[in-house]
């Protein structure tokens, strides 16, 4: 057997020195292991030294608690408690801080207390408690200084640990020492100091009382196998020394003795079966509690083992490339209809949200920040002064006319987009991912993902720089019509509008949700401009122009067909992304996937790819959980379908016969608070990429045909006063070119209310509360515009669709809503 | 003769009930009163008694107490309690009713048992 301190050489090579050294050569390989699973280049000089000298630390306080344990008795003490203290403080103090080493130890001293108490009863058990805790406590401190990589640091602590065991074999330990006898000892029994004590006691009791030596050693033997308490113990020796002092009393010698007494290991174990029958009914209930709680443990670790098996080994299976489903249509254009790169010269001589913004000073020194985008908005704000809105106007001057005419030429003659759509790809790729300025055209160019990261390159990431170029572009066209109204030129205003039906229609090239969402925004950008200029510049078109202005209105679409193919790709993209794939159309959750879903719920708004700062550790640990409640793949799809269903369902009807029944985030709601919360985990991937649709539908489905009827609408009101010299009496008798009856009012289903005022006439719709108020703004416009499968109580009032003078509110309306809140 | 163990395990708690039933003793005496009076059949492995005599105590059918013998030596004195009393009325009854039936059957010879020597 190995004793190492007999085999060191004498003096220098002390024995208070040895379990440094041991601890040291611990810590040597436990940065060799930190380096090999981390990576050379993971971390700095400064970091590896700083390890170095906390796992020295680390294995220098086990080292020290197994000699103190191993010594017994004051010194023992000191070893064990106090000396430990000394390195941790000194490492804490030098790299963390003096508070945190002061905190530092104190964890330190709660956590050597019970471990030498733990100690005195099981050397055993005590290396595994300290070699959790301190592992734990190591591995937590240092987490937060260095490189997220949980394995780097588990062989470290094991090493470390092993390092520590070997110094309890590094003390010189004398004769007669029970150190020295459990060093004699075979390997397989120096596992339990309390076993020694027990027998070195039972020994040395037997000798005192002057029984033979070899009596005394059976007893000992006896002792030594009870798995007893003390009191217990003691109980027995005793009664087992009156036994052979009774025998040798009667003659008999101490060979026969012990030969009658039999076994001593099994005279033990039924001793302690037997014993342990007498022991109070509390302490049997609290076994039996133990052994419950044990086998509840022991299956919970059992059911975390399998589930971390399946879990871990699930990987998803990315079969269909749906990015490339999407853009089929831009795949069938002719290469030279797509303009992307002549939009993208265009958009880089554009003004962006960044430069359009200036501060301006006033000759009183107000400061004004004002928006050149913004141009119609700060029309009507009469807190401006005139000097700034002197300087103001020039830049607007100066800027947006030239653009709108560059961009009016390239919509005439080169429509068609045609963008090279991709998804997302590596952090470094960030800065290439958002159209960067400063003069620079951005030429998007094809992104390499990572294969091994099958977030890369999710739908969810789909890059869409150039949909805010597209909203810039419909803005500088918006604002260019307020200054045709402004210099009274129709024919640039009409020119403009022409533009803006071209940029409005571009994002609908593939159907991704978010791209019909900037195109109903673009759409209603130029239909509300139109219906203001009329209502505030009744003369400023002519007949042909309201003629060719009808045209423009009535080439659009009547109905707008939100599809949704994109989100079906995008959601089938998803699952192929977080689930794996058995062949048979079913899955379960990926560690993958859990990070999207946690990134997703973190972020709110996806980037495409794998978040590094998401808690790894988290996952690590908890994933094999989670992955256990969450929903398999075919359970999803299938909740999946089915909103969907419903959601078409509910599309197929009018929108004033829709109920909240019919809702599918109604019904996503109600399903979020079923199962006490546990749907909305399960089925988290539908909670967070689901809702959002319905606004969207919404949007195309009541308020883009109630915008483009109150223009169209409009205009033929005007063409009818030109033609009749007077407004007509009811909505039938305009000449309805492109509609078969009067336009419905999508909020209730009856038609447009319409009526002749002294003012004009007055176009409007009932509302979100579907009730007729007559035609005037009661509560705030946000909430009366607003469209719910359910009347809203507190949106009083009607929407203006249209009437002289302005369809925004007035002053005195204005007044009123403030009353009302 | 050396009784079969599972026979012994069956012999031994009455056998150690019966001797108590006759008054208090300790662990080494009981060992000599078995072999002596049962003519060493009944000895068992003293490292067995001590474990059937915890047994015997866990179940409440003996007592024992540690007193200082006159010669000052610490003893433990097992008595029989009530209910141990009771429990070797009982093994009795059934020893009876077991001899009986052994010796109907022809196993237990009367005459070998009224006369040990002859068989």
């Amino acid at each position: 057997m190995l004793i190492p301190g007999r085999m060191c050489p004498p003096g220098w090579w002390r024995w208070w020195m040895r379990p440094i050294v041991v601890s040291g050569g611990s810590a040597v390989f436990g940065v060799f292991a930190a380096m090999s699973v981390a990576g050379l280049s993971s971390w700095s000089l400064s970091g590896y030294v700083t390890l170095f000298v906390m796992l020295m630390g680390l294995a220098c306080v086990l080292s020290c608690m197994h000699i103190g344990g191993a010594l017994g008795g004051r010194r023992g003490q000191l070893y064990a408690i106090v000396i430990p203290v000394v390195p941790v403080f000194v490492t804490f103090a030098a790299f963390v801080g003096l508070t945190d080493a002061i905190v530092g130890v104190a964890l330190l001293l709660c956590v050597l207390m019970p471990s030498y108490a733990i100690h005195r009863l099981s050397l055993r058990l005590a290396t595994v408690v300290a070699a959790v805790s301190y592992g734990w406590a190591f591995s937590f401190t240092a987490w937060g200084a260095y490189p997220d990589s949980v394995s780097s640091y588990w062989p470290a602590v094991l090493l470390s640990t092993l390092g520590a065991m070997t110094g309890v074999f590094a003390v010189p330990a004398p004769e007669g020492t029970w150190l020295h006898y459990f060093r004699s000892l075979p390997v397989h029994r120096r596992f339990s100091v309390a076993r020694m004590r027990r027998r070195s006691e039972a020994y040395a009791f037997g000798i005192k009382s002057g029984v033979d030596e070899r009596v005394a050693e059976t007893i000992a033997s006896v002792a030594e196998s009870l798995k007893l308490w003390p009191t217990e113990v003691r109980s027995i020796t005793l009664e087992l020394l009156a036994h052979f002092e009774d025998a040798a009393r009667d003659g008999q010698s101490a060979e026969d003795a012990i030969f009658a007494f039999g076994d001593p290991r099994e005279a033990a174990r039924l001793a302690t079966r037997a014993k342990k029958r007498c022991r109070p009914p509390l302490w049997h209930a609290w076994i039996w509690s133990f052994r419950g709680a044990g086998a509840i443990g022991c299956l919970f670790i059992a059911v975390y083992i399998y589930s971390g098996i399946r879990f871990w080994t699930a990987k998803p299976n990315i079969a269909v490339d749906y990015l490339d489903v999407l853009m089929e249509p831009i795949h069938e254009m002719p290469e030279e209809d797509r303009a992307w790169r002549e939009w993208i010269e265009l958009w880089a001589k554009g003004p962006t949200r960044r430069t359009s913004i200036d501060t301006y000073t006033s000759g009183e020194g107000r400061a004004f920040e004002l928006d050149i985008l913004s141009y119609g908005l700060h029309l009507r704000d009469k807190s401006i002064p005139a000097d700034v809105w002197k300087e103001y106007s020039a830049k607007v001057n100066r800027i947006i006319p030239a653009h709108a005419l560059r961009i009016r030429e390239l919509a005439a003659t080169r429509p068609v987009l045609g963008w090279p759509f991709e998804t997302a790809g590596p952090p470094e790729e960030y800065d290439r991912m958002l159209l960067k300025r400063d003069g620079v055209p951005f030429l998007p160019r094809p992104i390499e993902h990572d294969p091994a990261d099958p977030i890369q390159g999710s739908l969810t990431g789909v890059l869409l720089p150039h949909l805010t170029e597209q909203r810039w572009t419909a803005f500088v066209l918006a604002v260019d019509m307020d200054l045709s109204v402004k210099n009274n030129d129709p024919t640039r205003y009409l020119a403009n509008l022409d533009a803006m039906m071209v940029i409005a229609d571009q994002p609908r090239e593939i159907p991704i949700v978010l791209n019909q969402l900037i195109s109903l925004y673009n759409y209603h950008l130029a239909f509300s401009h139109v219906t203001k200029t009329l209502s505030e510049r009744i003369g400023f078109f002519d007949e042909p122009q309201l003629e060719y202005l009808e045209s423009i209105l009535t080439e659009t679409p009547a109905i707008f067909e939100f599809s949704l193919e994109g989100l079906h790709c995008m959601m089938l993209d998803t699952f192929q992304r977080i689930y794996s794939d058995n062949g048979r159309g079913n899955g379960i959750m990926t560690p993958q996937g859990l990070d999207f879903i946690e990134f997703f719920d973190q972020m709110g708004t996806p980037i495409g790819t794998t978040n590094k700062a998401i808690d790894e550790h988290s996952t690590v640990l908890l994933g094999p959980v989670n992955a256990l409640f969450y929903g398999s793949r075919e359970e999803t799809l299938e909740l999946y379908d089915e909103l969907m269903d419903q959601h078409r369902a509910a599309m197929r009807l009018e929108p004033w016969n829709r109920t909240l029944v019919d809702s599918m985030n109604q019904r996503l709601e109600e399903l979020k608070s079923s199962q006490g919360g546990l749907h909305a985990f399960r089925y988290a991937i539908l909670h967070l990429l689901l809702p959002s649709l319905e606004g969207a539908t919404n949007q195309a489905d009541v308020h883009y045909p109630t915008w483009r009827n109150a223009a169209l609408i409009a205009t033929q009101l005007l063409l009818y006063k030109q033609h009749n010299n007077t407004w007509p009496g009811s909505l039938e008798q305009l000449t309805l070119a492109g509609f078969a009856s009067v336009p419905l009012d999508r909020f209730d289903g009856k038609p447009l209310r319409y009526q002749t005022t002294s003012l004009g006439p007055l176009l409007y719709s009932v509302g979100a509360d579907r009730d007729d108020d007559g035609g005037v703004w009661i509560d705030a416009v946000s909430k009366v515009t607003s469209w719910s499968p359910s009347p809203s109580p507190d949106a009083d009032g009607d929407w203006i669709l249209f009437r002289l003078g302005s369809i925004e509110p007035t002053e005195q309306e204005l007044q009123a809503m403030e009353d009302n809140r | 003769m050396k009784l079969e163990r599972e026979l012994m395990r069956g012999t031994g708690p009455t056998a150690v009930l019966q001797l108590l039933s006759t008054g208090e003793m300790y662990g080494y005496e009981l060992v000599e009163q078995l072999a002596r009076r049962s003519e060493n059949i009944l000895a068992m492995g003293q490292s067995t008694l001590y474990p059937m005599l915890y047994n015997l105590e866990a179940k409440g059918l003996v007592k024992g107490e540690d007193r200082t013998a006159t010669n000052g030596r610490r003893r433990r004195y097992y008595r029989l309690t009530s209910k141990g009393k009771k429990k070797l009325a009982a093994d009795k009854q059934q020893w009876s009713a077991v001899n009986e039936a052994m010796t109907k059957l022809g196993v237990i010879n009367p005459a070998s048992v009224a006369n040990p020597g002859a068989a």
